[in-house]
């Protein structure tokens, strides 16, 4: 007993914080803000979101990763988080753990990609030892050649963050949200999304895993439970999040953009962006978007095809729309938006022209 | 043995990269280990670069940088007129599922940013200190010399 108690006094501080059911937007909120502004060591566990909601990466394109059609006939809402990594859908099934850690803590992890990578799958396989096949496979977590856990990190000059989102259970509906990604890692071999993952509710119930992953996480660190209330004592509490719901309107874009280019327009690719970048600042407006000033630096956009938003995770990460509110002369936008109009007019029909304009 | 032992050490101490596993009994050969650092430029210890032609100052990271960082597919810059701060993020870079910030070696005001990197962000990895430059930046002029509080070469390789 004196020698365990000895090296938890050695091991480093670890606040430990778990819910059920809380909502991926709100867990994303809380995971940045102590990521970017609190200076301790971090695991928090989610049982399971309350709805469905699609999860994009920092740089994922609506049009290339999703179903738009389906999406946005279900109105299944699409969040882009503030890490990098790929797409999912997650909903009640699905558990989520997160770690967020000063490089002083784990001081034999450089704070790159794959050495954080390489740390988690140490835990996972101490997790799921004697329960299955278990293996990370380029950046997934895996039992034999199915995943069932996928990661994403992001990673500043002391800090990093690598957060999971496990399959324990999900509803194959819902895969039909999701496109097959172009960019996929070499043993999917083109699978489709239900012969690609798996669930670990054929190997363990949810507490079991949970339990299992706190037993693991408590030979490492010396954990300190918190309560959600505490952690703003540790965090700031209010904060400029970059993660954050697509608008109906930016979705729709993407949507016409992908039919318009099959369909030709006869515009260069930079000419049709334009139009559609000022249609979508105009649709927010009738829609009655705030609009807000571009204050400094870090609220710029980095404005690419179709990310509508393109957030940063450096310190006060920038409201994203901010550039798309950029303040425009009146009789120009209206010019610009008689041309968009007469541009998508050649594939929607005028009531879903104006719907999709707000009008 | 004791000199690959010190060698070994040593490069997992200073974080540099060593692609290859040679013998290193000559002490020259361990030039072929490390990742590229070019001469006449600054460096910080968060791994970016910063390159001095009069008044513009050139910013970008590391060949160490790129190299751990793995295929980069995706950068983020801040818009020419903002300013930067010195040890402060100014954009971040994604690769194999991390978003990495990077931040500038010196204050000032950023005069030009690398368009090419929108559609190209692989030239981070193949040109790290030519093509895959980020941000050009008007120095803040500071009572103690920007320049002497980054890093230089020699300094770069032992860290």
């Amino acid at each position: 007993m004196a020698v365990i108690q000895a090296k938890n006094v050695a091991a480093p501080l670890m606040n430990i914080v778990r819910f059920k059911g809380m909502p991926i937007l709100e867990q994303l909120h809380l995971e940045e803000r102590i990521f970017r502004t609190s200076s301790n060591n971090w695991c928090i566990i989610n049982d399971g979101t309350n709805a469905p909601t699609i999860v994009m990466g920092v740089s994922g394109k609506p049009s290339e990763l999703l179903e738009l059609k389906l999406v946005l006939q279900d109105k299944v809402p699409v969040v882009r988080r503030f890490t990098g990594g790929g797409t999912v859908i997650v909903d009640p099934g699905t558990i989520f753990v997160t770690f967020i850690c000063n490089k002083d803590a784990v001081p034999n992890v450089e704070l790159y990609p794959r050495p954080i990578m390489s740390w988690s799958g140490q835990i996972y396989e101490d997790v799921f030892r004697g329960i299955g096949d278990f293996h990370l496979r380029d950046n997934d977590y895996v039992f034999g050649n199915r995943k069932f856990g996928g990661n994403a990190q992001s990673i500043s000059r002391r800090r990093w963050i690598h957060h999971t989102s496990f399959l324990w259970d999900y509803d194959v509906r819902n895969m039909a949200y999701l496109k097959v990604p172009k960019r996929a890692p070499e043993y999917r071999s083109a699978r489709s999304h239900v012969e690609f993952v798996c669930r670990i509710k054929d190997y363990l119930s949810t507490s079991d895993f949970i339990n299992r992953t706190v037993k693991v996480v408590r030979n490492r660190f010396s954990l300190a439970p918190m309560q959600l209330e505490e952690v703003n004592i540790h965090a700031k509490t209010s904060f400029d999040h970059s993660s954050r719901l697509l608008t109906k309107a930016e979705l729709e874009a993407a949507f016409v953009s992908e039919n318009l280019y099959r369909e030709g327009t006869g515009l260069s690719q930079g000419q049709f962006h334009r139009k559609m970048k000022d249609v979508i600042r105009l649709s927010n407006r009738l829609n009655g978007k705030p609009e807000k000033e571009i204050q400094d630096l870090r609220r710029n956009l980095f404005l690419m095809l179709f990310s509508f938003f393109a957030g940063s995770t450096f310190e006060g990460a920038p409201k994203e729309q901010h550039a798309l509110l950029e303040l425009e002369d009146t009789v120009t936008s209206r010019r610009k938006l008689r041309s968009a109009v007469v541009v998508s007019s050649a594939v929607l029909p005028a009531r879903q022209r104006l719907d999709f304009l707000g009008w | 043995m004791a000199l690959r032992l010190w060698a070994s050490s040593t490069t997992n101490a200073l974080g540099i990269s060593c692609g290859v596993k040679a013998s290193l009994s000559p002490v020259f050969s361990l030039s072929r280990c490390f990742s590229s650092v070019l001469d006449g430029l600054k460096y910080a210890t968060s791994h970016e670069w910063v390159k001095h032609e009069g008044p513009v100052a050139t910013i970008g990271i590391t060949d160490h940088a790129q190299d751990h960082l793995g295929e980069v597919v995706f950068v983020e810059l801040p818009e020419p007129g903002g300013s930067v701060s010195k040890g402060g993020g100014f954009g971040a870079v994604e690769s194999v599922k991390a978003t990495s910030d990077i931040n500038s070696p010196i204050s000032g005001e950023v005069i030009e940013v690398n368009s090419k990197l929108s559609e190209s962000p692989g030239l981070i990895n193949s040109s790290p200190y030519e093509e895959g430059w980020m941000i050009k930046v008007k120095p803040k002029p500071e009572k103690k010399n920007p320049v002497n509080t980054a890093m230089g070469f020699v300094n770069y390789s032992v860290i």
